[in-house]
C-alpha cells in the first residue's frame, strides 16, 4: 500500500502535465473518494488521495463547473462502472459501453467501436495491469480515450 | 361565538388582501364576479392536503422552522396566511419583482393549477430550476424499487428512487439519466448502530441527485440488489409539481425515523402531491413495498425495466451455458483464481463472458474485503479472458427477462387470526400482526432463494379466560440459500438469526421466555418448485420451569410449491439444557393455501412424542 501511495501523486502529475489544458477529473474532482462511502474500497481510494496530499487541492480547485459536464461525467462513469467497461469495450456492445459513447457526445459508429476496443485491449495488456488500484486503472483508460483520434474526431464532448 | 368571529375576520381579512390583490395590483386577472368563488377556493386551497404538502406542514406544525423558506412567521404558522401572501407575491412576480417562485416553483405550479385565472408559471428566468429540469427536457419520471440486500439487514425493506427520463428517443442512456435518492446521513454507521439510531430518529436525512449510474453501481454491482424500475405516466402538472418539489427538497434537512420517516415515506410525499393524495396507507411504519404496489395499483405504471444485480448478471449467464460449455466453466473456475488453469480452454464466447461475470462478481466481493492479493489475481484472470474475447459480429448478449414482479406478492401488511388446539387442552385464539415483511411459505416469484424477515410482529393470544402477549418477534431472518445454480467456490450455507419473544414449547403452554437464536445449515435446490434443508438452531433464552437458558434443535425438511399452494413437511427435534420434559421428537405438515393478494389461509399439525397439536390461520393482508 505505501508503494502505490508513493507512486499516485508522481503518476497524477505525470497525467496532469500531460493534458495541461484540460482539467483533470480524477485530481480536480476527487473521484473514487465519494462512491460507496461505507466499503473499504471508499476508504482505500480515499486514503490514497489523501495521502498524496491532493485533497487540499481538491478543495481548492473544485469548483461547480470544473466537477460537472461531460468530461466529468466520463471520468466517474469509468471509473463507477470500471469493470463493465472493460467488458464492454472488449465485447463492442453493451449499455456501459452506449452510456460512454453518450457521455462524450459522440456519433458510435464501427470504427470508434474498434478504437475503443483498441484502447482498452492495451491497457489490458500493461504489465502493472493487475497491480493498478482501481482508480489508476479508470486514469489510464480515460488517458486513452483523451488521446483517441476516432474520439477527436466523433464525439463533441472534449475530455 | 368567537369562533364565528374569529372565522369572520380571517374572512375579511383574506377579502381584504385578495381585493388589494385581485382589483388594485391586476385587474385584468380575474373578473368581479369570479371574486366570491375565487375567495372561497382559496379558503379551501389553503386547507387542502396538497398546499400543507409543498410547504412542509405536517400534523399541524413545520416540518423545518426556517424563515427563509416562508413568507409568514414560521412561528404560529398559518397555511392560509402563507398561501395568501403566497397569491401576493406571484403577483410581484409576474411584474419582475421577486424571485420567490424560483427558489419555490412548487407553490407557483400549484397556486395556477388550481387558480385557472392566474398566468402560468413561467420558470424560464429561474436559471437554477431551468437547469435542473434540464430546460424541459424531462419527458418522464420513473419510480424505483431497489430489493434488499442480505449483507445488511438494515436493508431488508428494500429501497426506493426516482429517475428523471430525458426524451431523446433512441439516444437516451438509462446509466446517465438522473436520480434522487432519498437516506440518512449515517457517517458510514455499521447496520445494527443505524438500526438503533434510525429506530430513534438521531439522524437528518436529505435528498440527493445522482447520476443513475452511480447509484446503478453503488446497489446494482457493490450491494448485488436488483432494481425494478416502473415508468410513470403522469399529466405535466404531475411532472411539474414533482420536478419542483424535488427541486426545493434538495435544500431541506429533515429528521429521519428507520421505519416511519424513511425514503418510502418522502418518496410518497412527493408522489402524493402529484397524486392529490398520498398512495401509501396510514400505517405507522412505512415500506417500500407498500409503496410500490399502491403506485402500481394506481393505473399510473406504463412500463417495467429490470436493472438486474451483478448476481443476477452472473446465475443467468451460467444459466443460459450449454452443458458443454458448463462442464469446461466449472472445470476450469471451480478453484482460486490464483490456480486457474487453462483458462484458454474456455473457447465459445458466452463461456468467457460467464467466466467474466463471476470473476467481476467475485471482484467485488475482494473489493469489500479489502483483499489486495484476491483483487490482483482476479484482475490477472480477467485480463486473460477479456484479452481472448472476439466475439463473431452476430453475437448478441442475452437480456434478462423479467418472469417475475415485486409487486405481485400477497400486500405486504398481515393480520392472522389463529385458532391453536393442543393435546388436552382448551382452544387458544390468538391474533398476530406482521408489517411489510415476508416468511417462507408466502408468495414471491423474484426471490432467488427462499427466505424469510420479520421486523417487530407481536402475537396477542387469548387462552383459558387469559389475554397475553404470546410473542413478540424482534427481529428473525432466515436465508437457505438454495440457489438453484452452483457458484463456484461458495458454500451457499443457510443461515438465520432469531430475537424474540416466544413459547418455550408447547408442553408448557402458555410459557412465554425472551431468546436469541442463531440457525446454520444447508439447503438443496431440487427443481423450481421444491428444496431441501436440514438446519441446526441453537438458542440462548430465558429459563423457564426449570428448561434452562439453552436448548438446540435441529429441523429437517422439505418445500413444495404446488401452483400457490406451499408446504412445508419435516422432522424436529429439540433438546434443552437441564429439564428432560421439554426434550421433544416432532414431525410437522404446514400447508398455505395463497389465495388471493388479499387473503389466504394455513393448516398445521403436529404430531409429538410430548404434546401433538394442530393449528389453523386465516390471513388478510393489505
Amino acid at each position: 500500500m505505501i508503494k502505490k501511495i508513493m507512486i499516485l501523486p508522481i503518476m497524477i502529475l505525470a497525467f496532469s502535465s500531460n493534458n495541461a489544458n484540460a482539467a483533470n477529473p480524477y485530481v480536480d474532482c476527487g473521484i473514487g473518494a465519494g462512491l460507496f462511502p461505507n466499503t473499504a474500497w471508499a476508504a482505500v481510494t480515499s486514503n490514497v488521495i489523501w495521502d498524496a496530499g491532493t485533497t487540499a487541492l481538491i478543495s481548492a480547485t473544485a469548483s461547480e463547473d470544473t466537477c460537472s459536464g461531460g468530461a466529468v461525467q466520463t471520468a466517474q462513469l469509468i471509473h463507477d462502472k470500471y469493470e463493465l467497461i472493460e467488458t464492454d469495450l472488449m465485447m463492442g456492445q453493451g449499455e456501459n459501453l452506449a452510456a460512454l459513447t453518450s457521455s462524450m457526445g459522440c456519433e458510435s459508429s464501427a470504427t470508434l467501436v474498434a478504437s475503443f476496443k483498441s484502447d482498452m485491449a492495451e491497457n489490458l495488456s500493461h504489465s502493472d495491469y493487475a497491480k493498478n488500484t482501481r482508480i489508476e486503472k479508470s486514469m489510464n483508460l480515460y488517458k486513452s480515450l483523451q488521446s483517441n483520434k476516432e474520439v477527436k474526431n466523433s464525439c463533441s464532448v472534449v475530455i | 361565538m368567537f369562533s364565528c368571529n374569529i372565522d369572520s375576520f380571517i374572512y375579511k381579512k383574506t377579502q381584504i388582501i385578495l381585493g388589494f390583490f385581485l382589483l388594485f395590483t391586476a385587474p385584468s386577472l380575474i373578473s368581479s364576479e369570479a371574486l366570491n368563488s375565487t375567495i372561497d377556493k382559496i379558503q379551501t386551497l389553503g386547507d387542502s392536503n396538497s398546499w400543507h404538502g409543498i410547504l412542509d406542514y405536517s400534523e399541524s406544525e413545520l416540518e423545518i422552522k426556517d424563515d427563509k423558506q416562508y413568507l409568514s412567521s414560521v412561528n404560529n404558522f398559518s397555511p392560509q396566511k402563507e398561501l395568501e401572501l403566497s397569491l401576493i407575491e406571484y403577483n410581484k412576480y409576474l411584474k419582475g419583482r421577486s424571485d420567490f417562485f424560483c427558489r419555490h416553483p412548487s407553490r407557483a405550479f400549484f397556486i395556477t393549477r388550481h387558480i385557472s385565472s392566474l398566468p402560468k408559471f413561467n420558470y424560464q428566468r429561474c436559471e437554477e430550476y431551468t437547469k435542473w429540469i434540464e430546460d424541459g427536457d424531462i419527458t418522464s419520471i420513473s419510480f424505483m424499487y431497489v430489493t434488499g440486500y442480505l449483507k445488511n439487514p438494515a436493508s431488508f425493506f428494500g429501497h426506493t428512487l426516482l429517475k428523471f427520463n430525458r426524451g431523446l428517443g433512441n439516444q437516451s442512456q438509462p446509466l446517465l439519466e438522473r436520480s434522487l435518492n432519498y437516506g440518512a446521513e449515517t457517517n458510514n454507521d455499521a447496520a445494527l448502530p443505524y438500526v438503533v439510531k434510525g429506530l430513534i430518529g438521531k439522524y437528518k436525512a436529505a435528498l440527493q441527485e445522482e447520476s443513475f449510474f452511480r447509484l446503478s453501481a453503488e446497489y446494482q454491482e457493490f450491494q448485488m440488489r436488483d432494481i425494478f424500475e416502473y415508468k410513470l405516466s403522469l399529466t405535466d402538472y404531475q411532472k411539474n409539481i414533482i420536478l419542483s418539489y424535488t427541486y426545493e427538497m434538495q435544500f431541506r434537512k429533515y429528521d429521519y425515523y428507520f421505519l416511519a420517516d424513511n425514503c418510502a415515506y418522502r418518496i410518497n410525499r412527493i408522489l402524493g402531491l402529484a397524486l392529490g393524495g398520498e398512495p401509501m396507507p396510514k400505517t405507522p411504519w412505512k415500506a417500500p413495498i407498500d409503496l410500490l404496489i399502491k403506485i402500481h395499483d394506481s393505473g399510473l405504471v406504463t412500463d417495467i425495466i429490470y436493472h438486474p444485480s451483478q448476481t443476477t448478471k452472473m446465475i443467468a449467464s451460467i444459466e443460459s451455458l450449454s452443458v458443454y460449455d458448463k462442464k469446461i466453466f466449472y472445470d476450469v473456475l471451480n478453484n482460486k483464481p490464483n490456480k486457474y488453469e487453462n483458462l484458454g480452454s474456455l473457447e465459445s464466447t458466452s463461456v468467457k463472458l460467464a467466466a467474466i461475470e463471476y470473476l467481476n462478481y467475485i471482484k467485488l466481493k475482494a473489493y469489500k474485503e479489502d483483499d489486495e492479493a484476491a483483487l490482483q489475481d482476479i484482475d490477472r484472470a480477467r485480463k486473460k479472458i477479456l484479452l481472448s474475447i472476439n466475439p463473431k459480429k452476430t453475437f448478441k448478449k442475452k437480456k434478462i427477462s423479467l418472469t417475475a414482479f415485486p409487486h405481485e406478492i400477497n400486500r405486504p401488511t398481515r393480520i392472522s387470526y389463529n385458532s391453536l388446539q393442543i393435546e388436552g387442552e382448551k382452544v387458544a385464539h390468538s391474533l398476530r400482526l406482521r408489517g411489510a415483511n415476508f416468511e417462507l411459505l408466502d408468495r414471491d416469484k423474484t426471490k432467488k432463494t427462499r427466505s424469510e424477515f420479520v421486523f417487530l410482529s407481536p402475537k396477542i393470544s387469548y387462552f383459558d379466560n387469559k389475554l397475553f402477549l404470546e410473542e413478540l418477534i424482534f427481529f428473525k431472518i432466515l436465508s437457505l440459500n438454495d440457489l438453484g445454480v452452483k457458484i463456484p467456490n461458495e458454500r451457499n450455507i443457510s443461515w438465520g438469526i432469531d430475537i424474540s419473544r416466544t413459547n418455550l414449547s408447547k408442553s408448557c403452554y402458555p410459557c412465554s421466555i425472551s431468546s436469541i437464536t442463531g440457525t446454520i445449515g444447508k439447503s438443496i435446490y431440487l427443481n423450481d418448485s421444491s428444496t431441501f434443508y436440514s438446519l441446526f438452531d441453537g438458542s440462548v433464552h430465558q429459563s423457564r420451569k426449570n428448561s434452562g437458558n439453552i436448548s438446540s434443535k435441529i429441523r429437517t425438511g422439505f418445500l413444495f410449491d404446488i401452483n400457490n399452494t406451499k408446504i412445508n413437511v419435516g422432522f424436529e427435534k429439540n433438546k434443552f439444557e437441564k429439564n428432560d420434559k421439554f426434550n421433544e421428537d416432532s414431525s410437522f405438515i404446514d400447508i398455505k393455501f395463497n389465495i388471493s393478494k388479499d387473503y389466504d389461509f394455513s393448516i398445521m399439525y403436529v404430531s409429538s412424542n410430548k404434546k401433538s397439536y394442530s393449528s389453523i390461520a386465516i390471513n388478510r393482508y393489505f
